[in-house]
């Protein structure tokens, strides 16, 4: 079969889904294209961007200026589709009475300040802390919501985001935090500054910890990445696969 | 050591012998052979594309060979071969920064059932315990109860050595079980048997054996390029980030249309 052009994606598990649907609704529309999706976190995706491995990262992190500066290196500038937003929510086991923690609060949990529940109004019992690996948008998300300028915690456990879910669904003393798309009644969210994360928090930012949902190519991109591009855009395609996927949309 | 002897003596060779070397047509001295090595399930699509790539190439030697993703990669990182053939991605752990991986083509595994089988789906962890020999009555998987016939291919099989390193997970596969000596016979075997449960690489799919849906999805050119049906395989050529100008030369040939038609109709194509 000729091929008219490709579109290799790779990056972020949060965009996976609706990324995944996306490609095959549009390789059945857009005859002759290929679009290929796989994993790896939003670093890995982004630096194959840079050396040309793929043609867009799903990112599910703010684009940091060291990712344009390598970019730049090698003569290259990175472009940023912006496709969504996702709220990041602390978690914990569903029979935990703490149902509210301020940011300020997390940050001392996640630097490791804060050991017992106690002091978060919970139990007399030591907070076991888990983390994703440095690599994920999530966590590099989390770093740059919660943490700031403190350094996680030798003692967290860095887990992937099954995983995680499930050592928080299985320890009463454990935290976690996870993306709206991967929340399900086995945790319990916690609010944050006493919002909820639901659409319209996220969609006015009230809710703190939310964060773009993208997609990063290089400048000026092939045509076939264009119309990928623009097929996440259309309110009738992508954008309803990520509003399904627990995301808000951007139009 | 020399580079190409390293081939010869690590467990970068699976039986201590190159099972490949082409010279190709002497134009320039070449400073050094190009040398491929991993997984044994790219060594036939390596080959493939040598004879094309060979028409361009003046006097550049290539040696390709198995030995496994794993043996291919930790080569690569110690200089010892140019570009290591890997029938996966990269793990977290394994990626260092200091490679970066090539897609080149996409298959999948299908998992196979006589047409008449009323068993129309299973997932991925099923798949696992029915090879493991853990489940073995139709009834645990939907279906009117009755022994599975498991066809398993023959130990030397890719297809089975990709099954035992990306779906067991650390479990053996059953050994009481019928091996098939080839593809074809395994799914004439499973044709001809409503109880029979068997798996092709998509390849050698024939349309006398149904395919189950893995995990709800459906088999197929969307799925696998989508990477959402759980048995797709994803092909690459890893290489160092700055990779030499003849290995270059050989990634731009992999993805031109010249490249991608020497792998189709085997592989499906990504570019």
């Amino acid at each position: 079969m000729t091929t008219v052009g490709s579109v290799h994606i790779r990056g972020s598990a949060t965009l996976m889904a609706p990324v995944q649907a996306a490609a095959e609704g549009f390789m059945g529309e857009q005859r002759g294209l290929i679009a290929t999706v796989s994993g790896g976190g939003t670093g890995r995706g982004i630096r194959s961007v840079i050396d040309g491995t793929a043609d867009l990262a799903m990112s599910s992190a703010e684009l940091d200026g060291g990712d344009r500066k390598k970019a730049a290196r090698q003569g290259k500038e990175l472009a940023v589709h912006l496709l969504a937003h996702d709220a990041i929510l602390p978690c914990v086991h569903p029979d935990n009475p703490v149902r509210d923690l301020s940011i300020e609060q997390l940050r001392s949990v996640y630097s490791g300040e804060t050991t017992n529940w106690r002091e978060l109004g919970g139990h007399d019992a030591p907070i076991a802390v888990t983390s994703y690996d440095p690599l994920s948008g999530t966590y590099e998300a989390w770093h740059a919501m919660v943490l700031r300028d403190e350094s996680i915690t030798p003692k967290a456990t860095i887990l992937e985001t099954a995983a995680l879910r499930a050592r928080v669904a299985k320890d009463p003393n454990a935290i976690g935090y996870i993306a709206h798309t991967f929340l399900d009644a086995s945790v319990r969210a916690v609010s944050v500054e006493g919002k909820g994360a639901t659409a319209e928090t996220i969609r006015s930012s009230a809710y703190p910890l939310r964060r773009p949902l993208s997609l990063v190519s290089l400048k000026a991109p092939s045509g076939a990445v264009q119309r990928f591009v623009a097929y996440m855009l259309d309110p009738a395609k992508g954008q309803k696969l990520l509003a399904a996927a627990g995301n808000v949309p951007v139009t | 050591m020399k580079r190409r002897d390293f081939l010869a003596v690590t467990g970068a060779t699976s039986a201590g012998l190159l099972t490949g070397a082409w010279t190709l047509p002497w134009q320039h001295k070449p400073a050094e052979p190009l040398l491929i090595a991993g997984s044994t399930n790219v060594l036939p699509f390596t080959k493939a594309l040598l004879p094309a790539f060979g028409k361009h190439q003046g006097g550049l030697e290539i040696i390709t060979d198995g030995g496994g993703s794993l043996a291919g990669l930790i080569a690569l990182k110690r200089g010892a071969i140019d570009i290591a053939a890997m029938s996966r991605e990269l793990k977290r752990a394994e990626d260092d920064g200091q490679v970066c991986d090539h897609l080149f083509g996409k298959d999948a595994v299908a998992v196979v059932t006589a047409p008449g089988n009323p068993v129309g789906g299973i997932t991925r962890a099923q798949v696992r315990d029915v090879l493991a020999g853990k489940i073995t009555d139709w009834a645990d998987l939907g279906g009117p109860a009755g022994p599975i016939d498991v066809i398993n291919r023959a130990p030397g099989s890719t297809t089975r050595k990709w099954m035992e390193d990306n779906v067991m997970g650390g479990a053996e596969m059953a050994r009481h079980v019928t091996l098939a000596p080839s593809a074809a016979a395994l799914a004439s075997a499973v044709a001809g048997n409503p109880r029979a449960l068997g798996f092709l690489a998509t390849r050698d799919l024939t349309g006398n054996v149904k395919p189950m849906a893995v995990n709800g999805v459906a088999i197929g050119r969307a799925t696998i390029y989508s990477g959402r049906y759980p048995l797709t395989r994803s092909l690459y050529y890893v290489t160092r980030t700055s990779p030499a100008e003849p290995v270059r030369r050989f990634l731009d040939f992999v993805r031109s249309a010249e490249g991608q038609d020497a792998l189709e109709p085997d592989l499906l194509r990504v570019y």
